[in-house]
């Protein structure tokens, strides 16, 4: 009988919200990895398979916030800005020296908490929707990284810190990556073992009917707000370490990638539904896209057309599958 | 027979007398004698245009001079208002220079150029935010008799008085010339642009191509395998070479339109431990920095550059026309470019990646800007 409900809790928890989603998200994934290597057999060899990871890291760091803040019924426009400061803090107070690393980094993720706290507050506490809310925060936020940097940033990355952008752990597996699918493993269990994650998803699907049952939906909206601040401020120092000089000109869209892999993993741009996993494997179906695209040699006109056709049917099978 | 005598006379009279006129101003023109006038070197700005007369706008100093710059959103802005702050230190003549920024928005710079008008300025130096959006603003200054001069980017109507604009096809084509001369028009290569559907980004892409089919054959031996838009940025350049070089063995070429790319392809091709082919960049720092610590290694590569210190240029323009000299009505600016052999001297290890070495800045305003603070060895 205690076998019987160990396995039963266990298939529960396989049930749960967190791993549910997984197989599809990867089943397309997989799917779109062999038609890579169709194409271009070398382009799916394990370095290039492991360098498609560590291209997605960045960009996943983010994404991570960006499910969290969509699984609570909200919308955080204000990572790329986030990202950007905190490149450009890092490099500057980093200024190429070892023994700033630790306290720059602690300072970096603390000021995207500060960020993080006043998005929440302005949603929370003063009603502003999220949409504005945020579009607000962006928009101070980048102003406030161009005064810092007087429009030209300084500052460079020692070798130590590069490592963990552009390094390799064992010579071959890219540090960045580890850090991802490390930080990805340690939010999904978060997500899956506390209250907290079941009071995201309550609060995302049905605020009232989660206030009514006891849930703290204030509390539990700030701090996917929080959250997604401090992973974008992660994102932004993994990203300097990656370039090694602090600059404002950031070629990724890191608001429209963030969300795009979170919808594309399975995460309901309505709010309620969502995993961590599935947004892993939505990052990497961009990575593989992008690879795909580049193989194809299109012009880009075509190239911009491929990736929003690519990327609306993936969204349109998921959403049958879903009903 | 007198009358006409007297006519004639007099024309010839006036005739000279505009040309003494003339002769004199030039002689006396506190550009030429206060700086290096730029306006008078074609190999720096070719008079494509018509030449204007100015002397409805000759006016006795002090001046008021105006600049409305488009955005300080990058170091490439920034410098531009270092340049023309600097050149404008050296003329005494200036009492007040104004410098606003419309960081990119055209609602602000139609009020700030209605600010200029108002503030009753001598003249106005404008890099147009849109080329339609504020061209109503831009005639309210010309009726109100303020010569305009207007660089970097280019307004769709003509009452300036003139313009100097840098030709992207220029650009592209010197990068494209170099890279078909060092593959001697056969090879493989790929292609890192801006943003597709941006003028600069089209155009300088244009000139590879103009470039490639000036080929002897045409351009049959050289083959694009990839192309992609990589923002002007290093992390976009550099995702979008990992992936080209993981689906192509062999590429012989890089043709970037952006320093920062440029730089992403070559930590590309370094973490893919392959060979480094010669590239096409910019005059930014970073990419100089990279290209010279890798010379002696064989590394090839060339820069172009769209030079910051354009903005000087349109300053002394404005002070030409202020003094009643003649003006052609569209400078087109020439293509600086960086080989080999002279990048020792453009590039500035105490300096930060972003600054842009095609500069005449001041030693002092050039370390303000840039100059790293000492790093630490250990």
């Amino acid at each position: 009988m205690a076998g019987m409900t160990t396995a039963r809790a266990g298939l529960n928890r396989l049930n749960s919200p967190v791993f549910r989603l997984i197989p599809r998200v990867f089943f397309a994934l997989i799917l779109m990895i062999v038609v890579l290597g169709v194409l271009s057999p070398r382009s799916v060899e394990p370095s290039n398979l492991l360098s498609l990871i560590r291209q997605g890291a960045t960009i996943g760091l983010v994404a991570i916030g960006q499910t969290v803040v969509l699984m609570s019924g909200g919308l955080d426009l204000s990572v790329g800005s986030v990202v950007i400061l905190a490149d450009v803090l890092g490099a500057q107070l980093i200024n190429g020296r070892d023994e700033n690393v630790v306290p720059v980094v602690l300072l970096v993720l603390a000021i995207g908490v500060v960020i993080g706290l006043v998005n929440g507050l302005l949603i929370t506490r003063f009603k502003v929707t999220p949409f504005i809310a945020t579009l607000g925060t962006n928009l101070i936020v980048f102003g406030a990284a161009l005064i810092y940097s007087g429009g030209a940033p300084r500052g460079s990355i020692p070798d130590s810190f590069r490592f963990w952008g552009n390094g390799f752990v064992a010579g071959v597996i890219p540090t960045a990556a580890l850090v991802w699918i490390g930080v990805t493993l340690v939010i999904a269990l978060l997500l899956a073992r506390t209250a907290y994650g079941r009071q995201l998803t309550a609060v995302g699907s049905n605020r009232r009917a989660a206030f009514l049952s006891g849930v703290n939906d204030n509390r539990v909206t700030l701090l996917a707000y929080v959250f997604s601040a401090l992973m974008a401020s992660a994102g932004g120092l993994l990203l300097v370490s990656f370039i090694g000089v602090g600059t404002l000109e950031v070629g990724t869209d890191f608001l429209l990638s963030s969300i795009a892999a979170a919808v594309i993993g399975g995460t309901s741009f309505e709010g309620g539904r969502g995993t961590i996993w599935g947004t892993f494997g939505g990052t990497l179906f961009l990575m593989v896209l992008y690879s795909i695209l580049t193989v194809l040699a299109l012009p880009t006109s075509g190239r911009r057309i491929a990736e929003g056709l690519i990327i609306l049917i993936a969204l349109a099978l998921y959403s049958r599958q879903q009903e | 027979m007198n009358v006409r005598k007297l006519f004639v006379g007099s024309a010839l009279v006036a005739a000279a007398l505009s040309l003494g006129a003339v002769a004199f101003a030039q002689e006396d023109d506190i550009v030429s004698m206060q700086s290096t006038n730029y306006l008078t070197d074609t190999t720096i700005a070719d008079p494509i245009g018509e030449m204007i007369e100015t002397l409805q706008f000759q006016k006795e100093p002090p001046y008021t001079i105006g600049f409305i710059n488009w955005s300080t959103a990058n170091s490439w802005t920034v410098q531009i208002v270092e340049e023309v702050r600097d050149e404008a230190t050296l003329y005494p003549q200036i009492e007040e220079f104004i410098i606003v920024s419309s960081e990119g928005d055209a609602d602000t710079q139609i009020s700030q150029i209605e600010d200029m008008i108002v503030r009753g300025v001598d003249a106005l130096l404008l890099i147009p935010v849109s080329p339609d959006a504020i061209v109503p603003a831009v005639e309210e200054a010309a009726d109100a008799g303020i010569p305009v001069v207007v660089f970097a980017a280019n307004v769709n109507t003509d009452v300036y008085v003139t313009k100097l604009l840098a030709n992207p096809v220029l650009f592209g084509r010197a990068g494209g010339d170099w890279l078909m001369n060092e593959l001697e028009c056969q090879g493989s290569i790929i292609v890192l642009n801006g943003v597709t559907g941006i003028s600069t980004s089209d155009l300088r892409r244009q000139g590879l191509q103009d470039a490639i089919e000036a080929c002897p054959d045409g351009g049959e031996g050289i083959t694009i395998l990839a192309e992609e838009d990589a923002a002007w940025a290093y992390d976009q350049g550099r995702l979008a070479t990992e992936r080209m070089l993981a689906a192509y063995p062999e590429i012989d070429g890089v043709w970037s339109q952006g320093g920062a790319m440029t730089q992403g392809a070559i930590d590309a091709f370094e973490a893919a431990g392959r060979d480094l082919v010669p590239m096409t960049g910019e005059d930014n720092n970073g990419f100089l920095l990279a290209w010279q610590e890798r010379l002696d290694d064989g590394f090839r590569a060339m820069s172009a550059s769209e030079p910051t210190w354009q903005s000087r240029v349109a300053l002394q323009a404005a002070l030409q026309i202020l003094q009643g000299i003649p003006v052609n009505s569209y400078y087109e600016l020439q293509v600086p470019v960086i080989f080999e052999d002279t990048v020792d001297q453009y590039v500035r290890p105490e300096y930060s990646d972003a600054y842009w070495a095609n500069s005449r800045l001041s030693q002092e305003a050039a370390d303000a800007l840039y100059l790293l603070e000492e790093e630490a060895s250990s």
